[in-house]
């Protein structure tokens, strides 16, 4: 008996002027209340942490140390992130979408650190909110609330730490500082002292290794013990740190060698040699746990495009200085948390042993929005 | 579907998805502005929840549901349960013996009721609710969902006319 009111209700209904669907507002604001139920689970884990560390405090009375610091902890094997646009692809399956372009990414023991940008590439703009986000490997993303501007930051994947280095009182003095990338908070401040006048970032660049932190100041690499605050110079000649598993590589262009040098110990793990009067043909880069040396050709660029097509990769195993050959492409390969070699072509993530070359792929969807980011690499420019 | 979707895939589910919800939230409130802020409410909360949504055709769905317990929040408010406020005086029922042609259309008659009335012609007879459904949803009883319709289909009878809706229609 109303067969006749439905039937009419749905024809004025389909007749209806309707405006065009809001697709941006809706996408903007769906991505907004993400955010905010993610920020707002981590400031409940956040009080949770804060709460234990007020409670440790107390129970030893005396303790100078407003918080307690986190020990080493081995990173997960399978833990990797590649990046293209504003998605996030981890080794742990999940996909995180970030709030930006990812410029580059780096591990940490809470996660990946994932630094984000009006545009992919680290000298590019910068936002005025936050521009790292820490995201979990069951996918979940928090807000840390770190904006560092133009500055080299430095993570190991065994830390749940960033550590950074911020302006002092005048152009010699600078802060160290640590934190925790779980909430955000300062952990450690240690000055330092040195002229910065050798490269263009805000502050001298700075790797975290352990319990050290190396800064690049003039004429040398500061050796920062943070969790103590002891400084020291090393031997080291000037540039930007990427200390991986205590391991730095060096190069002395006027003598025509590149070493690797165990940082703590001093000791010279390898030595290359190269003519001083060409250059060096191969770019040395250390493993994430620095116990290999790939040996990067140099690209081919033509175009703003980048290749090293026809040119072959060595991957030295330090220990024993046997080494494997294979192919890389330019700008899609990395390392896993663990010092697996990573490489990505548009729909698989391979995840290989450096020494026996055996690969586990899994499949990524790269939507082919700009460059793909693949963690293990310092993006710094 | 277990992760956030591409925006590309997004935007596409809403192109789809937007004419319905429009339509349903339209009958249901009678405003346009008002419809299209609870069309798009419906639609942002499948956003956040799309990790949990399996397929795309389950999201259309999952998008309706949204779309009608949203609608149950607004239903609930107690200036809701008021009619809209309008500049114009409602048009007095049509005398008997009328011209078809001047009769109202099913949606002038629609905003001529008062809008829990509205709300259960709506439900059920445009979303195919159960007398269950739609008491659930406008947080009454199913006596309460029987009676309103009941005087909701007396009073379009008597705006549309017989044709629309015959004798036998004034009850469930």
């Amino acid at each position: 008996m109303t067969e006749r009111l439905s039937s009419l209700l749905r024809d004025e209904a389909d007749d209806l002027s309707i405006p065009s669907a809001p697709t941006g507002a809706v996408l903007a604001e769906g991505r907004k209340r993400v955010r905010q139920r993610r920020v707002g689970l981590a400031s409940m884990a956040a009080v949770a942490i804060i709460g234990a560390g007020a409670l440790v405090q107390a129970t030893h009375g005396q303790d100078r140390a407003a918080v307690v610091l986190d020990p080493a902890a081995a990173p997960n094997a399978n833990e990797w992130a590649v990046a293209q646009g504003s998605t996030v692809h981890l080794g742990s399956g999940a996909t995180v979408d970030v709030p930006g372009q990812i410029k580059s990414m780096y591990y940490t023991s809470a996660g990946t650190l994932v630094r984000v940008g009006a545009s992919p590439y680290t000298d590019g703009p910068h936002t005025n909110g936050s521009s790292y986000w820490l995201a979990h490997p069951d996918g979940t993303l928090s807000d840390p609330r770190i904006s560092l501007g133009d500055r080299v930051p430095g993570t190991d994947p065994t830390l749940p730490y960033l550590a950074y280095v911020d302006k002092g009182s005048d152009a010699r003095h600078w802060t160290v500082k640590i934190r925790d990338v779980r909430t955000g908070d300062v952990v450690r401040e240690i000055p330092i002292e040195g002229t910065f006048t050798w490269g263009g970032w805000a502050a001298p660049p700075a790797a975290l290794s352990g319990d050290h932190v190396y800064v690049g100041v003039d004429g040398t690499l500061l050796d920062v013990l943070w969790r103590t605050g002891q400084v020291a110079k090393t031997s080291v000649p000037e540039h930007m740190p990427e200390t991986r598993g205590g391991r730095e590589v060096v190069s002395y262009d006027k003598s025509g060698k590149i070493q690797v040098v165990d940082m703590v110990s001093g000791q010279v793990i390898k030595t290359l040699t190269f003519d001083p009067n060409v250059g060096f043909y191969w770019y040395p880069q250390l493993s994430t746990d620095g116990t290999h040396l790939v040996m990067l050709p140099s690209a081919d660029c033509t175009g703003g495009t980048c290749t090293y097509e026809g040119q072959p990769t060595r991957v030295i195993d330090l220990a024993t200085g046997k080494s494997q050959t294979t192919s890389l492409e330019y700008g899609a390969f990395g390392w896993s948390a663990t010092g697996r070699l990573l490489m990505v072509d548009g729909h698989t993530v391979k995840s290989c042993d450096p020494d026996t070359m055996k690969c586990d792929a899994t499949p990524v969807e790269l939507d082919g929005s700009g460059p793909i980011r693949v963690s293990g690499n310092d993006n710094e420019s | 579907m277990t992760r956030r979707p591409h925006d590309e895939q997004f935007t596409a589910f809403v192109t789809d998805a937007w004419r319905p919800l429009y339509r349903t939230a339209y009958l249901l409130l009678g405003e346009h502005g008002a419809a299209e802020d609870l069309a798009q409410a419906a639609l942002t909360k499948t956003y956040v929840a799309w990790p949990r949504i399996r397929e795309t055709a389950a999201a259309h769905g999952y998008a309706r549901t949204t779309l009608l317990n949203e609608a149950r929040g607004l239903f609930r408010r107690s200036s809701w349960r008021r009619e809209i406020a309008s500049d114009a005086l409602p048009e007095p029922d049509p005398e008997p013996g009328t011209d078809p042609s001047d009769r109202p259309t099913v949606l002038g008659a629609l905003r001529l009721l008062p809008p829990r009335q509205r709300a259960v012609i709506v439900l059920r007879f445009y979303e195919d609710l159960s007398v269950e459904q739609t008491a659930a949803l406008l947080d009454c009883t199913a006596g309460t969902v029987k009676s309103q319709t009941s005087a909701a289909l007396a009073k379009l009878r008597r705006l549309l006319g017989d044709a629309v809706l015959p004798e036998g229609a004034l009850h469930d």
